[in-house]
């Protein structure tokens, strides 16, 4: 190989190096401090939106996403009122992350989490629309069983709209 | 000789074996006890403030003696099929709808009759049996006899046997939607290894057939988090216990903080607070006895 040759690709490997070490830790820092952003029940709609918008795989990236900042708000013991929207958001999306003794979790792991999977799985069809209205009478008996004017808690009526989103479109 | 004694004994000892493993499966099965004579009251309602009201109702021609005699034989029937203290299931109705069967109906109300069924309770009585019992169809049918579902909510036809509207169905139908919130919590606690009286647990069921099974795990967990496994196994085995926890207002204020915005919370507390006095006045024993 040409000694001049050799120099370009040197140069051109160096460029590369540099180029990509910023965007490492630009990559790095976004995605720590997205997970250890504060949350609330507003995230659940930002769910609805990347659906609506882009469809159900943005939809399952964002809810990774969304997990990993549940998982990190629910053991931030600085931030009680982020911890409050976690356990919340954990109980109707993500109950594998709630802590073994919390007495929540077996019965949204056996009840919500399977007929969530099964509206994933058939976004938009006759077959999402029945499991949605099976997952929507589970949450009224478990939250409201009178089905009175206090209505559901916000993130039982968040999770509602993602799921009603996903089964209706 | 031998062979004829053998021939003899191999069907009483198949019979044995067969009698044992039914002992055993009935015993590990039935975990709940038939009539509960300890917490709760066998004559009901207990409080004179209950009499006092149920009176006034006869006098006042708000409930007629036939109505009454029905929902009494019906809550009679169920109970014992499905092992609910009757005193119970009846004051569970009492306080619901004041025993009036058509209560909510006239006012176009979302939930109505007896036991105030919602939609959702229906569409869990239609759908979801089979998740809390094996046979729905014979339990109903043991009661009722036979299986009356889909339980329809139809305010044109109140008589027909299917109808939440008419008695004998809607007190069946209101035992089976308790039952199954007693074996929704018994799951949770067995599986958490919790130890608890299934009496105690029934009083529970209570809680969550008015306010949510959400809002008695709060509690739950809210206990727990206070006075930990011990403390919460207490709650859920004796009278004393049970009552000092669901009527303690800074203990359900702070469960209901997880679940409630601030706005709802007070409402939501007082109702819960009530619903657990009335029980208590309604259908337990006075003396502690367990």
């Amino acid at each position: 190989m040409k000694p001049k040759t050799l120099k370009e690709i040197k140069v051109v490997a160096l460029l590369l190096g540099l180029l990509l070490v910023p965007v490492l830790i630009t990559s790095y820092v976004r995605e720590n401090v997205s997970v250890q952003t504060p949350i609330s029940a507003d995230s659940l709609d930002e769910l609805a939106q990347a659906y609506r918008k882009s469809g159900i795989d943005q939809f399952l990236s964002a809810k990774r996403v969304l997990k990993k900042r549940v998982s990190f708000n629910l053991r931030n013991d600085d931030d009680s009122k982020a911890q409050m929207a976690a356990m919340n958001i954990a109980v109707y999306m993500f109950p594998e992350l709630l802590h073994e003794t919390h007495l929540e979790k077996q019965y949204a792991e056996e009840n919500f989490k399977p007929l969530q999977v099964k509206i994933e799985s058939t976004p938009g069809t006759r077959e999402a629309q029945d499991n949605f209205e099976e997952l929507r009478n589970l949450v009224w008996t478990y939250e409201n069983p009178k089905q009175n004017e206090q209505g559901l808690s916000e993130y039982a009526n968040e999770m509602l709209k993602v799921y009603g989103a996903l089964s209706w479109k | 000789m031998k062979r004829k004694y053998t021939l003899l004994l191999l069907p009483i000892l198949s019979l044995l074996g067969c009698g044992l493993y039914l002992c055993f499966r009935f015993s590990s099965t039935s975990r709940k006890p038939h009539f509960s004579k300890n917490l709760f009251s066998a004559t009901y309602p207990v409080h004179h403030r209950f009499i006092e009201e149920t009176s006034q109702m006869r006098a006042h021609h708000k409930i007629s003696p036939e109505n009454e005699n029905l929902i009494q034989v019906s809550t009679l029937n169920a109970g014992e099929t499905l092992g609910i203290p009757q005193s119970l299931l009846w004051c569970l109705m009492f306080q619901e709808s004041r025993l009036n069967h058509l209560s909510g109906l006239k006012e176009g109300k979302l939930s109505t009759g007896l036991g105030q069924f919602s939609v959702s309770a229906f569409f869990e009585l239609n759908h979801h049996l089979p998740r809390y019992i094996s046979a729905p169809q014979t339990t109903i049918a043991s009661i009722l006899g036979s299986d009356i579902r889909p339980l329809s909510s139809d305010i044109n036809d109140t008589s027909s046997l299917n109808s939440y509207y008419f008695i004998p169905t809607a007190v069946t139908a209101t035992a089976l939607y308790l039952n199954n919130r007693w074996i929704q919590l018994a799951r949770i606690a067995d599986d958490r290894g919790l130890s608890y009286s299934p009496e105690v647990l029934w009083a529970w069921a209570a809680l969550s057939y008015n306010k949510g099974g959400r809002t008695v795990l709060a509690l739950w967990n809210q206990i727990e988090a206070k006075r930990g496994p011990a403390g919460l196994s207490s709650a859920l085995t004796t009278k004393a216990s049970f009552l000092s926890s669901a009527l303690n207002h800074n203990l359900v204020n702070q469960a209901l903080r997880s679940i409630w915005s601030n706005r709802l919370l007070a409402g939501y507390s007082s109702e819960l607070i009530t619903h657990v006095e009335n029980i208590r006045d309604c259908a337990l024993n006075k003396e502690e006895s367990l």
